[in-house]
């Protein structure tokens, strides 16, 4: 097997997903049991659990993206695995930042009292996954590897200007959303204890869950490409079989 | 442990309005993620099936 065609190696694979599964086995305990609840927001805080996560995962995600396309895009490094990262890791992203927008207004609505609000944050989140469905639309869009390559990372690269556009939105303007917390050293009331070490294993759940679906997706882009190279090839023949004249 | 965990969380959500959205945002989170990693197994196995069948011919 061409050592391409494995982002991972099958045993570091595995070993990262059991690790995955029992890290979402020990945040569904935490999460929706361990934890106490908050003493302003009550149970509604159990969202956080996947809305903080979410979140940077979908940051994480999109800089994996832009880094897998600029060194694509550097002669010295192009490689079609950078392409296949980045569009792997894109696809994820946008997952994560669909589940952003749908748990924090899920959870927006019995704190905030609304589904939406026209926030920076929210609003710059929203066109963060609407620019990066644009860039999964953009790649499926045919041509040769290094052009659509080019292409694809030139538009990842674009679109990631937009991450730290929603990263400092909530200093910039003033919004609902409330700003950093975690790191925040200036906020009286800082997550600790249990609250913390829930958040702590989310973080970590996701990202091991994200590795290994990065690794499933890499090799699915593998597998597709390698059927579309044997279909070209095929049609081919047979067009050169049915027309003797092609070819020559 | 995780069942009884979540069975508690369900009875809970019957009590109090937040559980409600805690336990739909949980839900979810959880089809998605798991929905996206079966529909890519399922597409890996049928493109090595595919490519095996190939290398056979």
């Amino acid at each position: 097997m061409n050592p391409r065609d494995q982002l991972l190696d099958p045993r570091l694979r595995r070993v990262i997903g059991v690790g995955a599964v029992i890290g979402v086995v020990a945040l569904c305990l935490f999460g929706l049991w361990g934890a106490p609840p908050d003493d302003r927001q009550g149970e509604a805080m159990r969202l956080l659990y996947l809305h903080v996560p979410s979140a940077w995962l979908a940051y994480f995600a999109f800089l994996v993206t832009a880094i897998a396309s600029a060194l694509f895009l550097w002669p010295r490094t192009r490689s079609i695995v950078w392409d296949r990262v980045a569009g792997a890791s894109a696809e994820l992203g946008v997952i994560f930042t669909g589940l952003t927008l749908v748990v924090g207004s899920l959870w927006g609505r019995p704190i905030w009292g609304v589904w939406w609000a026209w926030d920076a944050r929210l609003v710059t989140t929203a066109v963060l996954f609407f620019l990066y469905l644009g860039y999964l639309a953009l790649r499926r869009i045919p041509g040769d590897a290094i052009s659509t390559g080019k292409r694809n990372a030139i538009a990842a690269l674009i679109a990631f200007v937009d991450v730290p556009i929603v990263h400092f939105s909530v200093e910039w303007w003033r919004t609902l959303h409330q700003k950093a917390t975690v790191f925040n050293p200036e906020l009286s009331a800082r997550i600790e204890g249990v609250q913390a070490l829930t958040l702590w294993i989310a973080v970590l759940a996701f990202t091991l869950v994200y590795v290994y679906l990065l690794d499933r997706r890499y090799r699915l882009a593998v597998i597709d490409d390698v059927l579309a190279e044997q279909a070209l090839e095929q049609a081919i023949k047979i067009r050169t079989g049915d027309n003797p004249g092609v070819g020559r | 442990m995780t069942t009884s965990a979540l069975f508690a969380a369900v009875v809970r959500a019957s009590q109090s309005d937040a559980w409600t959205y805690v336990i739909t945002g949980w839900l979810l989170t959880g089809a998605v993620v798991a929905g996206y990693w079966l529909r890519t197994r399922a597409r890996i196995r049928v493109g090595e099936t595919r490519l095996s069948a190939e290398r056979d011919q």
